[in-house]
């Protein structure tokens, strides 16, 4: 804070004070410094004083600050379009088929893998020689994607056991980065893809199916591939 | 009065190139059924049958012979494939004696030949379920339902004659001339069988 008399002479004073002072305020960006200065200078002798900059420098400064990003992509199911439902196959000794559809919203390559909760259409009842109580049948897995591309491949239930360690199907399991069936390309909002189940002609097996009520759950899983 | 403009934006960089939801699931069930049934094998009918002859009735003496009055009776049996895929199938048995078709046959002479029906059944995984009927009584042997499945093999039924007799198993009337039993002519000498899942 300044003080004293104001005189012809004290107002050079006071300029030259106000200078040192501006200085030092604008190493600390004390604006503040410069105002009170200004308001002092007043009347015939009022001195008009210029911020020329600091050794000649210029009075602004340009910062360069680069900005990058890139996107993720996106991948899961349609809205209200994943694999679900109930399909009641009859009298599973004869002949079923049918296909759970399912739409993807991928922006990027994707994987989709399936596992059988009983590794076919199963009964809890008991049986003995000569008697069965579960029917293995087929699993399709159907991808579309853009451009008319498409994969597919059909697996027994037997091979897509949940608790199986190691399996035949090339879509068993969990679908992951490395596990599933590829399809190496985006796949966002194309129609046509499938689940299907079918037991081809009917049940085929040496042993007699027990009577009873059988049901399996078929788990579809879906991932990037990348 | 110049202005000191200082840049000090702080800009948020996007960085990862990996996709969002790394997995997704759905669920899909599927049910069904296996009706109760029983059927003849091959084939798949409903029905099956045969004919036991027991060839000549009467022995030397003219009464019932004695080959045919033991409790097995050489020949004269016949098996069947037949599949039931319930745990207990339901079994029943009944038999009629063979007549040769004559009203009424003089004294000391009869044209009815009582027998017994006996009706076997394999049983999974082992042993078996006999089942007889007799045809002077009526009377009836053996359970229903059956206390497990039947085996689940080609001719896992088998239905046999034996203890052919005469006047309640006096066996001492004359058996009259004439062909006995329905299939040859006569009447009766129906063995019925009937199993249900």
């Amino acid at each position: 804070m300044f003080s004293g008399r104001v005189t012809k002479h004290g107002e050079r004073f006071w300029a030259g004070v106000c200078a040192v002072g501006y200085l030092v305020g604008r190493q600390h960006a004390t604006v503040a410094v410069f105002a009170i200065c200004a308001g002092l200078a007043t009347g015939a002798e009022a001195q008009t004083a210029y911020f020329g900059g600091f050794n000649g420098n210029p009075d602004h400064l340009t910062v360069m600050v680069p900005v990058t990003a890139s996107v993720g992509g996106v991948c899961g199911f349609a809205p209200a379009l994943a694999p679900s439902g109930t399909f009641d196959a009859g009298d599973i000794r004869n002949a079923f088929a049918h296909n759970f559809g399912f739409t993807l919203e991928c922006t990027v390559p994707l994987r989709m893998a399936v596992t059988s909760q009983n590794g076919g259409l199963h009964a809890t009842s008991a049986t003995t020689a000569g008697y069965t109580n579960i029917e293995t049948y087929s699993v399709t897995l159907d991808i579309k994607g853009a451009n008319s591309s498409e994969v597919s491949g059909t697996c027994d239930t037997s091979q897509l056991l949940v608790t199986l360690g190691s399996s035949t199907c090339t879509f068993f399991g969990t679908a992951s980065t490395s596990n599933g069936l590829l399809l190496n390309s985006a796949s966002f909002d194309v129609g046509g893809s499938f689940v299907g189940v079918a037991n081809g002609a009917g049940f085929s097996g040496s042993n007699i199916l027990i009577a009873a009520n059988y049901s399996d759950t078929l788990t579809v899983t879906l991932s990037p591939a990348q | 009065m110049k202005k000191f403009l200082l840049l000090g934006a702080a800009l948020a960089l996007l960085s990862g190139g990996t996709a969002e939801a790394a997995s997704v699931s759905g669920t899909v069930d599927v049910i069904g059924h296996v009706t109760g049934t029983c059927s003849v094998q091959p084939g798949g009918g409903g029905t099956f049958g045969d004919t036991i002859d027991l060839g000549e009735l009467d022995g030397a003496d003219g009464k019932i012979s004695s080959t045919l009055t033991g409790s097995t009776i050489s020949g004269a049996s016949k098996t069947f494939s037949v599949i039931c895929n319930t745990g207990t199938p339901s079994v029943s048995l009944t038999a009629t004696a063979m007549k040769d078709g004559v009203v009424s046959p003089a004294a000391g002479y009869t044209n009815t030949v009582d027998y017994k029906a006996q009706l076997d059944l394999a049983l999974s995984p082992s042993g078996t379920s006999t089942f007889t009927f007799a045809t002077a009584t009526s009377s009836a042997t053996g359970t229903s339902p059956l206390a497990s499945p039947l085996a689940g093999t080609a001719n896992n039924v088998t239905v046999s004659v034996n203890s052919a007799n005469t006047d309640g198993g006096a066996n001492t009337s004359i058996l009259t001339q004439g062909n006995y039993g329905v299939a040859n002519g006569g009447t009766g000498g129906v063995i019925s069988i009937t199993i249900s899942p």
